[in-house]
């Protein structure tokens, strides 16, 4: 498969009053044609932040720093003045926002806001973009859309909105839409209309879908990638069935195993990591996840590790993979293919 | 399940508790509309809806913070909203919140020792400084931080943090009943599950009771002894933990459950999903009748006409729908 | 990766004890600090040249008004011979039409203008933001009637009431402050009360109410702390405001009377030689410029330091 995207040693850092916040230290990832690729991580792990610097959307106090790659297109895009960004923003990567209400524009109807999009990127007049944008709102689902495309977005509901969002990402065919937390403001019976509709539309369309979520239980069933982040990492990277069930970065099986099963046992304690993630203004030496590791060793907390390769192009960060490890694990350790230096 | 208590020991009842808010125009808002539970001592209740739903309303009418339209709320065999005075007084020493945002429900101009030890003040349970500090190090190594943190000040922590802050203040009084209003939907999934596994701690530690309430059923089975489902105001399913999620019966339940998604690949292709269509009616003018009746794809003629009763289906199982006999 | 880096990665790796578990510990770092105010104001005055600046000048301004008896002239003795004297060694910025020290003046009239400025701001200050908490914190009709009040107060024109007022008292300082006060607090109130009306619908009042507070306590526990910002900058404004009112009133004759002197009417009398001494006049409007643009950077920059920053 060809990748469209390719992001290589992503960082990104933010100069705060307290000092350099690292909220992005170095991030690796592709997307190929028609896969979504999710991104899982806690708040503050630097997901979204890798969102905004992959659409060009990181401003100051926020830099991307020298050595970054976004390639899209065979062009580094970190490279190219604002006026390549503005082409490709919207018109070839479009982003769904987690709070509908506060990234549309209230004075304006959402057929409008629709056509916009499509008036600069397509070069379409005012009329042809308002068809467009009826047949938008169709296509996600809106009742009575010819009505409903000159109404207003606080005449909509939570998930009308973000199904608005979402044609008004749509708008321009975009090969790669990053969806920021698409239901996460909304209700459970609202999320499961979305994952629904977006997964139907990314059939049709075969478009490339970015997921950022901090829900495991989202993402089972719509990703081909799962890339989980930790503290401006990514600590570990697989298929979606290699992480959920080989996962090999303590983290992600904690994480797996927090999240409470409507089929597990409801008496038993879930399991709980300890302890908070590092302060991103923190030059980490070890391991970023060492203080709340429940297998540590005296090595994770000198040296940062190297990333481990397996079958099937998973990759985990974690020194339990290292041959020299012996002892009982709740998950797989060794094995590895090839070692990449950290 | 409404006039005598079926349990022994009720902490909390609630009997046909109605609130209402006026919107101006003579409309009116009908946030909890005729709602009946009770909770028994060291027991949890969980109260599940999704939002708007009037779960929230109705956690804040049990504690005496909003006023009720109609009913009673009986706090062991005392209508809350009748006491006055010294009672009242009492009466606040024994029930606590924890509040959903841990960042707007801490004063920001306050130390953690002052935050944690407010209650105490308000209730003249300290007399000084010294007593101050050493309640609020005790209190804040109970709930898993440091002593040390007294001193600082709330901005300086995690949202995880926080909320350990949030609950150290509403245990310091010693009370009895707690409402945990949506405690954990603000953090973390890895930190979600440190508040949860610390408020079961709690619980066995102090003999508390809880009203949980949360518009997440997956954490809620976990620490919750029976579970009330909330659609618009009313309550559409009540019954223990264990039956609620192997039995279902309410179709909104059914789809709430089906809705929550498994962190597991094969089992979620597998599972077909109920999906709900339309969104839910705005609770200033619900449908007559059945109030999912607009959302439910089993709605009969008399669904849409007449609202169902809660009825008796199982022990300790009741539901409000035709449909079930 | 440079060869350097794996050399020290291999090192680690062979180290015996590399690969033993060992107990996590889930230190808590303390790196992020709320240092708190003080530390907040220092860093805020080490990057802030123009707050620095108006610091020292305020510093300097009220130490040499408190010092002001220490000068060697009377401010109040006329040397008819000896007026309108340039600057020289014995009068520091020479003499003003009668033959007085004009510096030694310029010391009293800041008395006058500082003390009438601070004064008639706490007055302003504390009734303002009484007036405006227990309007907000009460609401409904009680809010409505005490807001137009404040609505009528504002409407009246308030500089030719003074006037009227001032004219009818007995012209002293302590009938200024409370005349200048009087009319200088709704301003605060409204902002007070605003603020008020969002605070009490926060979550930690409610928790208040629910750990069992009375209004009382909520109101000065939880409600004025955390308007404190929004105080000290219509404090500022209103310090400010004052001085000027002061300086106008003094100018136009209704202020202090003389001999007495204040930075206003020394701009007044200084009139009658603006075209040939145009340094009388100078030197008392430069006073009060600085002063009032001084009391303003100085309380953005107190608003600035009492929000909560964290710092390595």
């Amino acid at each position: 498969m060809n990748n469209i995207l390719e992001v290589k040693n992503l960082q990104v850092s933010y100069h705060t009053y307290a000092g350099e916040v690292k909220a992005v230290r170095g991030v690796d990832f592709s997307v190929s044609e028609g896969e979504t690729l999710a991104i899982v991580g806690e708040s503050g792990c630097g997901k979204t932040v890798s969102a905004k610097a992959v659409m060009g959307l990181i401003q100051t106090p926020g830099v991307i720093k020298e050595g970054s790659e976004i390639n899209y297109g065979g062009k580094n895009l970190v490279a190219q003045p604002e006026s390549e960004w503005e082409k490709y923003r919207g018109g070839e990567c479009a982003m769904i926002f987690q709070d509908a209400l506060a990234a549309l524009n209230p004075t304006l109807s959402v057929g409008k806001q629709i056509a916009e999009n499509l008036i600069i990127h397509r070069n379409c007049n005012k009329r042809e973009a308002m068809e467009k944008a009826v047949e938008l709102l169709e296509k996600v689902g809106i009742p009575e859309a010819d009505k409903r495309v000159k109404q207003y977005p606080h005449e909509f509901s939570g998930g009308m909105r973000q199904r608005v969002m979402i044609a008004i990402a749509l708008a321009c065919n975009p090969k790669i839409i990053i969806a920021d937390e698409p239901t996460t403001a909304l209700d459970v019976t609202i999320q499961a209309q979305i994952l629904e509709l977006l997964k139907e539309l990314q059939k049709e369309l075969k478009t490339s879908i970015i997921l950022i979520t901090h829900d495991l239980g989202v993402v089972a069933d719509m990703a081909d990638q799962i890339a989980v982040m930790y503290s401006g990492k990514i600590i570990e990277k697989g298929s979606g069935r290699d992480i959920f069930y080989h996962p090999r970065h303590p983290y992600t099986w904690s994480l797996l195993n927090a999240v409470p099963r409507l089929d597990g046992d409801r008496k038993k304690n879930l399991v709980s990591i300890e302890g908070t993630p590092p302060d991103l203004l923190l030059e980490l030496k070890g391991c970023p996840f060492v203080e709340r590791c429940a297998h540590c060793m005296n090595i994770c907390t000198r040296q940062a590790p190297p990333t481990f390769t397996f079958e099937n192009e998973h990759r985990a960060t974690c020194w339990l993979h290292h041959e020299k490890v012996q002892g009982e694990y709740p998950f797989e350790t060794g094995g590895a293919l090839c070692v990449e230096k950290a | 399940m409404c006039g005598k208590s079926i349990i022994e020991e009720p902490v909390l009842q609630v009997n046909h508790l109605k609130k209402y808010f006026p919107m101006g125009k003579g409309q009116i808002l009908k946030a909890v509309d005729d709602v009946s539970f009770e909770i028994g001592k060291g027991k949890t209740l969980g109260l599940v809806g999704e939002s708007g739903c009037g779960k929230t309303t109705c956690g804040r009418t049990c504690t005496g913070l909003y006023s009720k339209t109609s009913g009673e709320v009986l706090f062991k065999g005392q209508d809350v909203h009748k006491l006055r005075g010294k009672d009242r007084k009492a009466f606040t020493k024994s029930v606590q919140t924890i509040f959903q945002d841990p960042y707007a429900s801490l004063d920001p101009r306050m130390k953690v020792s002052e935050l944690v030890t407010e209650g105490l003040r308000i209730h003249n349970m300290i007399s000084n400084k010294k007593e101050e500090q050493e309640r609020a190090q005790e209190l804040l190594r109970l709930v898993g931080l440091q002593a040390e943190h007294a001193n600082r000040y709330i901005h300086e922590f995690s949202g995880g943090q926080r909320q350990r802050i949030g609950i150290a203040r509403a245990l310091a009084i010693e009370p009895e009943f707690i409402v945990c209003d949506e405690p954990i939907s603000a953090l973390d999934v890895s930190i979600q599950a440190q508040i949860v596994n610390l408020l079961k701690e709690m619980q066995a530690k102090m003999d508390l009771t809880y009203l949980f309430v949360a518009h997440d059923l997956s954490m809620v089975r976990h620490i919750s002894d029976q579970v009330a489902v909330m659609y618009l105001g009313k309550i559409v399913e009540l019954t223990t933990s264990d039956e609620l999620y192997s039995h279902p019966v309410h179709p909104y339940t059914q789809a709430l459950l089906s809705a929550i998604p498994i962190p597991d690949p094969d089992v979620e292709k597998k599972r077909e999903r109920i999906v709900l269509t339309g969104d839910v009616p705005s609770p200033i003018s619900p449908p007559p009748g059945c109030r999912f009746c607009s959302r439910c794809k089993y709605a009969t003629e008399q669904c849409f006409e007449e609202e169902p009763e809660m009825k008796k289906i199982g022990p300790e199982h009741y539901v409000a729908c035709h449909l079930c006999k | 990766m440079n060869p350097e880096h794996n050399e020290i990665v291999r090192d680690e790796v062979l180290k015996e004890d590399a690969f033993m578990p060992i107990e996590t510990k889930h230190k808590e770092d303390d790196v992020l600090r709320d240092r708190g105010i003080w530390y907040n104001l220092l860093t805020s005055f080490k990057e802030n040249k123009l707050a620095m600046f108006c610091l020292c000048f305020l510093i300097i301004i009220i130490i040499a008004s408190i010092l002001a008896p220490l000068s060697p002239h009377d401010p109040d003795k006329m040397d008819l011979l000896n007026k309108l004297a340039p600057m020289s060694k014995e009068h520091f910025l020479g003499t003003d039409g009668l033959g007085r020290d004009y510096f030694t003046r310029a010391l009293y009239g800041g008395r006058v203008s500082l003390v009438v400025g601070l004064f008639s701001m706490m007055v302003a200050i504390v009734f303002g933001t009484l007036y405006g908490t227990i309007s907000g914190y009460i609401g409904g009709t009680v809010d409505n009637l005490m807001m137009r009040a404040a609505d009528i107060f504002m409407s009246v024109p308030s500089f030719l009431l003074i006037i009227i007022i001032n004219s009818l008292l007995s012209p002293s300082m302590t009938t200024m402050i409370v005349i200048i006060g009087m009319f200088s607090w709704m301003g605060v109130a409204r902002i007070v009360r605003a603020e008020t009306m969002s605070l009490k619908e926060r979550d930690f009042v409610l928790v208040a109410k629910n750990l069992g507070a009375g209004s009382f306590r909520i109101i000065f526990n939880h409600i004025i702390p955390n308007m404190i910002p929004s105080i000290i900058v219509a404090a500022s404004i209103s310090i400010a405001r004052a001085i000027l009112t002061e300086s106008s009133l003094s100018f136009l004759g209704f202020g202090v009377q003389l001999p007495m002197s204040s930075w206003g009417s020394m701009l007044q009398s200084a009139q009658e030689h603006i075209m040939d001494v145009p340094s009388l006049a100078l030197y008392p409007g430069l006073l009060i410029l600085l002063t009032v643009l001084s009391f303003n950077v100085l309380g953005d920059v107190l608003r600035n330091a009492l929000e909560p920053k964290l710092v390595k």
